[in-house]
């Protein structure tokens, strides 16, 4: 008997997964044992670390996808269908086509979903951008060429957010954009964060503190930003703040079928070191939708794809699993357009940042272009 | 008053134990060979700039892509099978000439009935991963 493995989600993490997953059962594959399959409710794989570079004109749509077919391992089904349910007692999934696929072993893997609309004044035709999607970092793009004068403010809207470095980035980056530009000094920049330091991560904060005075970026802590109107941001604690152009950091879910599955509240629960399903048989999560203790963050789906993976193959041979997650965690933080840095920790582990260099910032530009590699399994 | 004492206690053993660790690489000749590598990469720092990054990045993002599905154990065996039987064939300086009879007649050698079954599977196996492909494409444009 064929026993099948589906993977919903062809991001980051359902990616590595099925490639990984298909390397290490290659035999069982080929006896039949074993079918692995993903679900997908997008055809193509994103890379969206390069939303932050489209705004800025460093990076085209085109850049930041390719087909999943390319990506995945020839041996994995692709199914091209968004689930609309799961059931975790009848062990099958409910598609938006009406028809159903049932599994034996469960990876769900769908990922965290900005929610600009959460925020009154924050999306699409509305006064305040973002650059959590295509057609909002086109938009913004637009905005920003013609912005030459003015107040640009950088709120962080909602935590978790997915990509702990991207709200430090950006304004590190706009920053010297502007000045290579030679509008800065024409341009007011100010940064906002709703808890009272500068970054969820301690360590982050502390870094970012000098450097955003060195650059005259003035920052605001303590500030749930509750709506955006026409020129002034007004938040839970009654201040306002006024703008001529505001970029939001947006509130993130899961998908709601985590929720109507049971599967978890908030996000999707799971044991911190083996990735199973706090609440259902044969179900593990990986990447953005877990409530795991660490960052939303690519590194996180590609490093905790090798636990799951392991622990999936002893499974499936009737072998004791071992296999443990401890959080790693390596975010690359862009300190401006020539230098760059990185954090990396675990759930034990507290973060260092070191000092910005040119070399690091050259690692992740190198990264951005093979990326492809880890998604492939490669690297 | 005493966390300052601490904190300075760790940090002068910290001293102490990189100097211990410079003494060491200096007595045994590798802190020449490092400084002298260091100038390597300093030249590399000037000469690099964003542009190569990128180019150098995207070409081996490509090249593993390739070399990702190349490297399958199955796929090296087919490579290595083939390239052993270009070795082995090695005719093109003068190969005879088939006509319609001709290849009837080979169709008779077992050895050229086994390439055939081989062919055959290959062909199946393309046509699969073409249709798997070209689906991809369609979703994927849509
Ligand atoms: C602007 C930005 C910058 C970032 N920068 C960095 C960075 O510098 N470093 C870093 O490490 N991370 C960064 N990240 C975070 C990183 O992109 C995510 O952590 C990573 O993509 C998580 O992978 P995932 O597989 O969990 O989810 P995703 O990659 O989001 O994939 C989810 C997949 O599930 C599919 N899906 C969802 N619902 C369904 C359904 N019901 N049925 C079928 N399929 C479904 C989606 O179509 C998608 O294919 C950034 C993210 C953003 C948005």
């Amino acid at each position: 008997m064929t026993e099948r493995i589906v993977i919903v989600g062809g991001g980051s993490g359902g990616t590595i997964t099925a490639n990984r997953l298909s390397e290490e059962l290659e035999s069982e594959i080929e006896a039949g044992k074993i079918e692995i399959t993903v679900v997908s409710a997008n055809p193509n794989h994103l890379y969206k670390p390069l939303y932050l570079y489209i705004p800025l004109g460093e990076a085209e749509l085109e850049d930041t996808r390719r087909p999943l077919v390319d990506l995945v391992d020839h041996r994995v089904t692709l199914v091209y269908k968004r689930v609309t349910e799961i059931d975790t007692d009848g062990k099958s999934l409910a598609m938006d086509d009406g028809s159903e696929l049932d599994y034996d072993y469960l990876v769900v893997g769908t990922g965290a979903i900005p929610q600009p609309e959460e925020t009154p004044g924050l999306g699409e035709d509305e006064p305040g951008h973002h650059f959590y999607g295509p057609d909002a970092s086109e938009n913004l793009r637009e905005t920003l060429a013609n912005f030459d004068e003015g107040h640009l403010v950088l709120s962080v809207i909602g935590t978790p957010h997915v990509c702990p470095a991207a709200p430090v980035e950006f304004p590190m980056i706009v920053e010297e954009w502007f000045r290579e530009r030679g509008v800065r000094e024409d341009i007011e920049i100010t940064y906002t964060y709703p808890i009272q330091r500068l970054h969820g991560v301690r360590p982050t904060a502390e870094w970012m503190v000098p450097r955003f005075e060195e650059r005259d970026i003035e920052t605001k802590t303590f500030f749930n930003v509750e709506n955006v109107e026409d020129g002034t941001i007004e938040t839970l604690e009654g201040k306002e703040l006024d703008f001529d152009l505001m970029i939001g950091i947006p509130e993130f879910t899961a998908s709601p079928i985590i929720e109507e599955a049971g599967l978890g509240e908030e996000w999707m629960e799971v044991d911190r070191n083996t990735l199973e399903s706090e609440h259902a048989e044969d179900v593990w999560g990986i990447g953005d939708v877990t409530n795991l203790p660490t960052s939303k963050a690519g590194s996180v789906a590609h490093y905790a794809s090798g636990t799951l993976v392991s622990r999936i193959a002893s499974e499936v041979r009737d072998q004791v699993p071992t296999a443990t997650f401890h959080g790693k965690t390596i975010c690359f933080i862009e300190a401006g357009t020539e230098e760059g840095t990185f954090i990396e920790f675990a759930y034990d582990r507290e973060p260092v940042v070191r000092d910005e260099n040119r070399f690091l910032h050259w690692s992740k530009l190198g990264y951005n272009e093979a990326y492809w590699l880890t998604a492939r399994g490669v690297m | 008053m005493s966390d300052e004492l601490d904190e300075l206690e760790a940090e002068s053993e910290s001293i102490q134990e990189a100097a211990d660790a410079m003494v060491e690489l200096q007595q045994d000749g590798t802190l020449e060979d490092l400084t002298e590598a260091a100038t390597a990469v300093s030249l590399l720092a000037d000469a690099l700039d964003d542009e190569m990054v990128v180019e150098v990045a995207g070409l081996a993002n490509e090249l593993g892509l390739v070399a990702g599905s190349a490297t399958q154990p199955n796929t090296i065996r087919t490579l290595a099978t083939m390239m052993d039987a270009m070795d082995e064939a090695d005719t093109f300086e003068n190969p005879e000439k088939v006509g319609m009879m001709g290849t009837v007649g080979k169709l008779r050698d077992e050895d050229v009935q086994r390439g055939l079954g081989f062919l055959m599977e290959f062909l199946g196996a393309l046509g699969r991963q073409i249709e798997r492909r070209s689906e991809g494409y369609e979703q994927a444009e849509n």
